[in-house]
């Protein structure tokens, strides 16, 4: 494979570094469509119920994705070489899970306004991580530090001002404006630190499809602890209500959407490091808007919002592009390898295998192709979703069809391009 | 203090900076669940 080997280092690191910032934008487009099939959902449920329902969807596509793509030998294999990070990915999945229950708490004490842009901050706390525990950064020139830190303070405030032109009510509660507060930079602080597990799995040469499905394992527990413990119990209308049926395959579709984008972000984070890779992927939130303003007409009756969405899409692209630019030295990579040799030696693995694998070379053995019971898992998988298709409700919602077909196609587009650049480039590696 | 080279894979995880400062991150983040709910 020409691809694979005969390659000199600064061509793989450029090439791994344009394949990096295809996924992390690439991420953006899907993660920003996962919100559009839950618009679809009107239930009346609590906000435990709803995420428990989507996260048991995104459990589902966590499973089969990584099938489809790899085989579960090669997933289960690469679990088997890295098992010590089995419980670091466990506990990104229960960050994840509090994190997203805490932003239900603050929109409901200080409303969207202050929470998003506070809990939004979570790409700023992830590059002070990846500096201070994996010396991305470390070595950059003054330039490169400068692209990375001032585009994704620009992605940050573009997504305030896109958030801020959507909304139509501001509901703040002064009397819980503390709590609301310390639920929004609590979630900053979670979702912040859940890509240190992600960014350990990699420097430790582990797949990201492997560790995507172990995360989900710590998501859907969390998220099924904390409706018993805080949305009734065994009594939650999540487990007995009749509205859940008829909405559960809008949930399970988001949580599809949002686990393909989710997976882009894995190699983003894989290929770019947490510093660049996690500012790309939160430019999901233009996308997000697009869908809203195109297919739902969202900012119909708001016209004066259109400054903030122009100037917002403006400051995100421009940030994207500046993220995108710094191209880590050699001097930079030097340090990550330190960071690689480090886990090696704590963990007393083979560094040339992770090194290869951090590059993005296939450590499989010639055994790991598909088996009988990975198409049985998609065929599975087929049926759940064909049998919640057959008994959802399709809400009496305006919607633009030909703005659905566009963003579909861009949506599908970004995919192939992406998948064409993971296959040629890494074989899902 | 032992070296990690004599540590077990578990101990080795539980004595890991990049496991207990997200691990930390999670019990605050519980506590703030608690306390704002």
């Amino acid at each position: 494979m020409s691809t694979q080997s005969g390659t000199a280092p600064g061509v793989r690191l450029r090439s791994t570094h344009g394949l990096g910032v295809l996924c992390g934008v690439c991420a953006g487009v899907w993660l920003g469509a996962a919100e559009a099939p839950t618009k679809l959902v009107n239930s009346g449920l609590s906000p435990y119920a709803i995420s428990l329902c989507m996260v048991a969807g995104v459990f589902v596509a966590r499973w089969s994705l990584p099938t489809l793509l790899k085989g579960t030998r090669s997933v289960f294999a690469d679990l088997g070489r890295n098992r010590q990070l089995i419980p670091f990915a466990v506990l990104a999945g229960m960050l994840w899970a509090v994190a997203n229950t805490l932003t239900v708490f603050a929109i409901r004490d200080v409303g969207l306004a202050i929470a998003f842009p506070l809990w939004n901050t979570n790409s700023l706390v992830g590059i002070l991580w990846g500096r201070l525990l994996f010396g991305e950064l470390k070595g950059a020139g003054a330039a490169n530090v400068a692209k990375v830190l001032l585009g994704s303070t620009a992605i940050v405030a573009a997504a305030i001002m896109l958030g801020f032109s959507t909304m139509h009510q501001q509901s703040a509660h002064a009397t819980h404006a503390v709590n609301g507060i310390l639920a929004a930079s609590g979630a900053s602080l979670l979702w912040g630190s859940m890509y240190i597990p992600y960014r350990k799995a990699y420097v430790s040469g582990m797949n990201p499809l492997s560790f995507v499905t172990i995360f989900t394992v710590g998501e859907l527990g969390t998220m099924l602890a904390l409706v018993l413990v805080f949305d009734g119990g065994t009594h939650a209308a999540v487990f007995h209500s009749p509205a859940v049926m008829p909405m559960l395959f809008w949930l399970f579709l988001g949580g599809f959407v949002w686990v393909i984008g989710d997976i882009f972000q894995q190699f983003a984070t894989k290929y770019l490091g947490i510093g660049r890779g996690i500012p790309l992927s939160n430019t999901n939130q233009l996308w997000g808007l697009a869908w809203g303003a195109l297919v739902f007409g969202e900012l119909a009756h708001n016209r004066n919002s259109l400054v903030l969405v122009i100037g917002g899409s403006l400051v995100m692209i421009l940030g994207a592009i500046a993220v995108s630019s710094a191209i880590a030295s050699e001097r930079e990579l030097h340090n990550t390898n330190s960071a690689i040799e480090r886990e090696c030696g704590r963990y007393r693995l083979d560094s040339d295998a992770v090194k290869r694998a951090f590059d993005g070379h296939s450590n499989d053995s010639h055994k790991s192709g598909r088996a009988w019971w990975d198409w049985l898992i998609l065929f599975l998988v087929t049926l759940v979703f064909v049998g919640l298709a057959a008994k959802a409700r399709v809400p009496s919602m305006a919607m633009n069809f030909a703005w659905t077909g566009v963003l579909t196609i861009v949506l599908v587009a970004s995919a192939a391009a992406c998948l064409w650049g993971l296959w040629k480039t890494t074989r899902f590696s | 203090m032992k070296s990690t080279s004599q540590m077990s894979p578990l101990m080795c995880v539980l004595t890991d900076t990049h496991f207990l400062i997200p691990l930390a991150v999670f019990v605050i983040g519980l506590a703030m669940l608690i306390a704002v709910h």
